[in-house]
Order: C-alpha cells, then sequence, then structure tokens
C-alpha cells in the first residue's frame, strides 16, 4: 500500500502557492521518517517547473479535467479532485501553507484504521484544542462536522469514492446545495470545509469520518482569533503578537511553545526565504 | 515548609498551625526552613516547647537582606498593603530536606485532608500542579497561564519530589531562572516583576516538557487540583477540625458567596484571614 501527501497549489494573483507547497515538501522530507512521499498537484506544466520543485516531489501531477478554478480568486475550485489526482492507496492531503516541525510518521498506523479520517479538533499554537467558532458560525448554526480539510487522510474505497462523488455535486452546484441545505448563515463564496462538511451529513457518514481522540490528526491553526487569546491582545495577523524562533534544524518555537503539530501559518508572508534556505540545506538541495 | 516573616504577616505562626495540621491528617513529620529572627520572633510569642512540638526539625538559613521583593498583599478586595516577601530560596528545599520523598507545602495550604498521601511511593521523581479549582471567581486566564500569550501556570505551592537527579535538576532550574529573573522575565512576558516561585518553577516545568505544556516528563500531583481561596476572598470560622466556612469572592467585586469546606486541603491566599484564625487552628489540632 504506497502512502504519501498531497498538496493541491494553483497561484493567485496575491500568493504564490507553488512556494509555499516547496516549502512544505521540504519539511516533510526533513523531519518524516518512515512516509515522506510527497505529490504536487499543480497547473503549471511541468516544463516550468524549477529544478529544485521537481527534485523535492515524489510525484507531480496535472489538475484532472479542466481547471476549474481558472480566473478564481481562492482557487479552491479543484479541491473535489483529490481522490483521483493522488497517486496513493493512501493519502493525507495538506493545505499548502503549513510546514511539519516534527516527524508524525506513527500517526499512519493509527489511521490506517478508517476508510478516511479528518481533523475536527486543530488546536492552538500552545497545543490547546481550538474552542472560538468565530470562522465557523455556518457549522454552528447548521449542526454540520467541525471539517478541517487542511489535513485530511484518505484510502481509496467505495464509501470514500462516494463521499467525492458527493463533494463533486456540491462544488459544481454549491449556491444550489448552499441554499437548499444551510440557513442564513450559509457562506457567500464557495467554501472547501463546508462543503465537505455538508457532503458527509447529507451521507450520514459523520461516524466513519472522525475519532474522538483528540491528539490526532490535528495540527495547529495560526488564524489568530482562534488562539484561545482574548481578542483584545491578539491581530489577525498573529505574526505581529507573537514572535517566531526557527531553527536550522527545521523545528520552531512560536513564543514559548515549541511545535510538534503540523503548523498551518495561514499568514503567507510568515515563511521567509531564509526559512526555506535552511530547510533546503537540511535535505541537500 | 518555609516561613519568613514580614512587619505583618505571621508566617511562622501559620506555619505552626498548619504543621500541626500536617501531622493530625498525613500522619508525617515537618521540617521547616525560616531564619533566625522569624524564629526568634515564633519561640517568643509561641514558646520553645510548642514550637519543637510542631516540628520535627528547623532549618535556619541566612537571610540575604539585600533581596528586595515587594508584593501587593490583599486583605479581601477591601484592603491591600505593599510589603515584603522573603521567597528567594525555595530552590534550596531540594538539599535541605532531610527525607527521601518531601512534600515541599507553602504554609498558607492548609492541609484538611489525607488526600496528599497518594503520593508517597509515587514512580515520579517530582510532581507540581497546573489545575487548580476554586470556590469563587476562577481568574481566568491569570490563574491558568502566566500572561495571555504565556505559558501554562504551574502552583509551587505543593510540591512532592524525590531525591533523584531529575528533581534536582527541576530545583537547580528553578535557581538558574531565579538569577537571570530579568532574562526570563523578558522572554516570558511576565507582567508582574515581583520574583515568583510560580513562574520560576512554571517555565523549569515547561522546558522540561519540551517547552510544551505536554506534562510528558513532569506530572501532576495524584489530587483533582489544588483549591485556591485568592486574597480577596476572607475566612468567615473555623468550624472544627478540617472544617472551615469561606467568604469567597465573586467575579464582581466585593460581592461573596458563603462556602463551607470539609475535608479539603486549601490554599488561602489572604494571610491576614489564615493569621485571624491561627489560634483557633492551633488549639484545634494540637491535641
Amino acid at each position: 500500500m504506497s502512502k504519501g501527501y498531497l498538496i493541491l497549489a494553483q497561484n493567485s494573483k496575491t500568493d504564490d502557492y507553488a512556494k509555499l507547497a516547496y516549502a512544505l515538501a521540504l519539511s516533510i522530507k526533513n523531519s518524516q521518517e518512515k512516509v515522506n512521499n510527497v505529490c504536487l498537484a499543480t497547473d503549471v506544466p511541468l516544463a516550468k517547473l524549477d529544478k529544485k520543485v521537481k527534485a523535492v516531489f515524489d510525484d507531480i501531477v496535472p489538475i484532472p479535467w479542466t481547471d476549474h478554478a481558472q480566473g478564481s480568486k481562492w482557487k479552491i475550485e479543484n479541491k473535489w479532485k483529490y481522490y483521483y489526482m493522488t497517486p496513493y492507496d493512501e493519502t493525507v492531503i495538506l493545505d499548502a501553507d503549513m510546514l511539519f516541525p516534527s516527524d508524525i510518521s506513527y500517526w499512519w498506523d493509527i489511521l490506517a484504521q478508517q476508510e478516511i479520517w479528518i481533523t475536527d479538533k486543530p488546536q492552538t499554537f500552545k497545543g490547546e484544542i481550538i474552542t472560538s467558532t468565530k470562522y465557523r458560525n455556518t457549522f454552528v448554526a447548521n449542526g454540520l462536522p467541525n471539517v478541517y480539510t487542511a489535513f485530511m487522510y484518505f484510502k481509496k474505497t467505495e464509501m470514500v469514492a462516494e463521499l467525492f462523488k458527493m463533494v463533486q455535486l456540491i462544488f459544481e452546484n454549491w449556491e444550489r446545495f448552499f441554499y437548499n441545505y444551510l440557513d442564513e448563515t450559509r457562506p457567500k463564496h464557495l467554501s472547501g470545509d463546508v462543503a465537505y462538511a455538508l457532503a458527509i451529513k447529507l451521507l450520514g457518514i459523520e461516524s466513519e469520518c472522525f475519532s474522538n481522540l483528540d491528539s490526532m490528526p490535528s495540527f495547529v491553526h495560526m488564524k489568530g482569533h482562534l488562539q484561545n487569546i482574548n481578542e483584545k491582545f491578539i491581530t489577525e495577523d498573529w505574526t505581529q503578537n507573537i514572535p517566531t524562533y526557527f531553527r536550522e534544524d527545521g523545528g520552531f518555537k512560536i513564543g514559548n511553545y515549541e511545535q510538534v503539530l503540523p503548523f498551518h501559518y495561514h499568514i503567507k508572508e510568515w515563511l521567509t526565504d531564509d526559512m526555506i534556505s535552511m530547510l533546503e540545506k537540511r535535505v541537500d538541495l | 515548609m518555609y516561613a519568613h516573616n514580614n512587619p505583618e504577616i505571621d508566617y511562622f505562626k501559620i506555619a505552626c498551625a498548619n504543621a500541626l495540621m500536617v501531622k493530625k491528617n498525613l500522619q508525617v513529620p515537618v521540617t521547616l526552613v525560616t531564619d533566625e529572627g522569624t524564629l526568634e520572633w515564633g519561640k517568643k510569642a509561641l514558646g520553645e516547647e510548642f514550637v519543637n512540638q510542631c516540628f520535627e526539625k528547623i532549618v535556619l538559613t541566612k537571610r540575604i537582606w539585600s533581596f528586595e521583593n515587594k508584593r501587593t498583599y490583599s486583605d479581601t478586595s477591601a484592603s491591600q498593603k505593599t510589603l515584603q516577601f522573603y521567597n528567594c530560596n525555595h530552590w534550596e528545599a531540594f538539599e535541605l530536606s532531610p527525607y527521601d520523598e518531601t512534600l515541599f507545602i507553602d504554609a498558607d495550604y492548609l492541609i484538611m485532608s489525607s488526600a496528599l498521601n497518594n503520593c508517597w511511593g509515587s514512580e515520579n521523581n517530582i510532581m507540581i500542579n497546573h489545575k487548580i479549582f476554586t470556590t469563587g471567581s476562577d481568574k481566568e486566564p491569570y490563574s491558568k497561564y502566566i500572561d495571555d500569550f504565556g505559558i501554562r501556570l504551574y502552583w509551587a505551592t505543593v510540591i512532592y519530589f524525590k531525591k533523584t537527579e531529575l528533581a534536582r535538576f527541576v530545583f537547580d532550574t528553578v535557581k538558574h531562572i531565579q538569577e537571570n529573573y530579568g532574562y526570563y522575565k523578558q522572554l516570558y512576558y511576565f507582567s508582574n516583576g515581583m520574583f515568583r516561585n510560580d513562574n520560576a518553577f512554571s517555565i523549569a516545568v515547561h522546558m522540561l516538557n519540551g517547552f510544551t505544556d505536554s506534562n510528558t516528563i513532569i506530572k501532576e500531583l495524584p489530587i483533582t487540583g489544588l483549591l485556591m481561596s485568592w486574597d480577596t476572598d476572607d475566612v468567615y470560622k473555623v468550624n472544627g477540625i478540617n472544617d472551615i466556612t469561606v467568604y469567597a469572592e465573586k467575579p464582581i467585586k466585593s460581592t461573596y458567596l458563603l462556602a463551607r469546606l470539609k475535608n479539603q486541603d486549601m490554599h488561602v491566599m489572604n494571610k491576614w484571614a489564615i493569621n485571624r484564625v491561627s489560634d483557633r487552628l492551633i488549639e484545634l489540632y494540637n491535641e
């Protein structure tokens, strides 16, 4: 059974997601002892990709069928295609704006106990479960499972294929689905997490997709107002309030806290060229 | 147990009362660490025979008069005073303790149950608590974290330790933090300038737990948590053995909840309140 990480990266007008995905792949290569295959799904033709990018990714795949995110601001319209993009039997989907500071290889044996396992309890930089529902009004109001697709494991099984089919239907008709099944708190744009959550709810497979474990799968979600800190003291851009101590070994502290979980930094400017250089040195690139 | 008096707070008398409570509830001897001035005062006020009855051993340490540590003490929200708080030598407890297994207990953590007897024979080298609970206002987040952005607060009110290398390392780290307190204050965002052992132990525990809140190396005590009665509370009455009633301040200042506690250890941070009932405690527990 092949195992690996899949990162979908399409550059938008404002963000260089390919660069972020490259840094994430470097950090996976640097930190993961057992499972460190990484696949990049991108709309950039192979010939145009940088040598270093080609070197760090084990697999590079095009976006299947047509690019549904053409002209889109957020570039999320292809997120229903993960099932069809991945070259692995067991896949963990990652958002591009993440880094891996420590080895979580041991998770894979635990994840393999389910067909699909989605993060529903992300953590603060201090390692507490996020309690804020600030950006999750629709989830609360509509009783949706607390889906975070930024770290999502799945195998290729019949049930998972059915879920992705439902997700495709919702992505392609999101306005109709959101109108029919969500109250007035519904998002005004396509949201990947809401679409996946709605698909899971409509199929009634909540108990197949999550677990009671708090510690995994999980990641640190660095939206400023999710840090269980009084909003008076922290801004949306957390980098204005909390220092980062990045080390040459690729590990780092946020404030006084060593980071051990996959780290979803959210603020793209947080990732510096110095950090990338340090990671490149670690993996001999 | 430690006792270093200041001009208003008779820590020595509180320690005597609590030593009797320890003997009653835990049935273990108590060693007191104090200074010459405090001991002289205690013996004069309470009598040498009584003092010797309270403690198995008294260890005298030299008081460092240059140590300045001003603390604002409250006797409920209605009254506050700034006084010297002499607490710079708690890291010495590791060396000074004559026991293989020690429970370091702040004099104002009144022992009214046998709960801490669960510590003896522990497989852990050292145990200290983050978990607390209260009868009134919980004062979060500052009772849980040393700052909004800061690390988990561990309460150096009760520490169990064995004479092992790991435990020694914790106390040595606390000493190092104390000696470089200005640096650590900047690094860990303390809002308060006063030296607090709670902060120093919190940093030491945080470091030894891999700069996380994971409790992987340093564990918590085998109790549900430390019960806190803040210095904004007051003691109404000592009803009997292991039976006390307090006014616990609610989140709204100067409004109180009357709480009767039986067979429950309690950190009474209003020192005047304990001083007011210490004669009664001594009378009850000195059988």
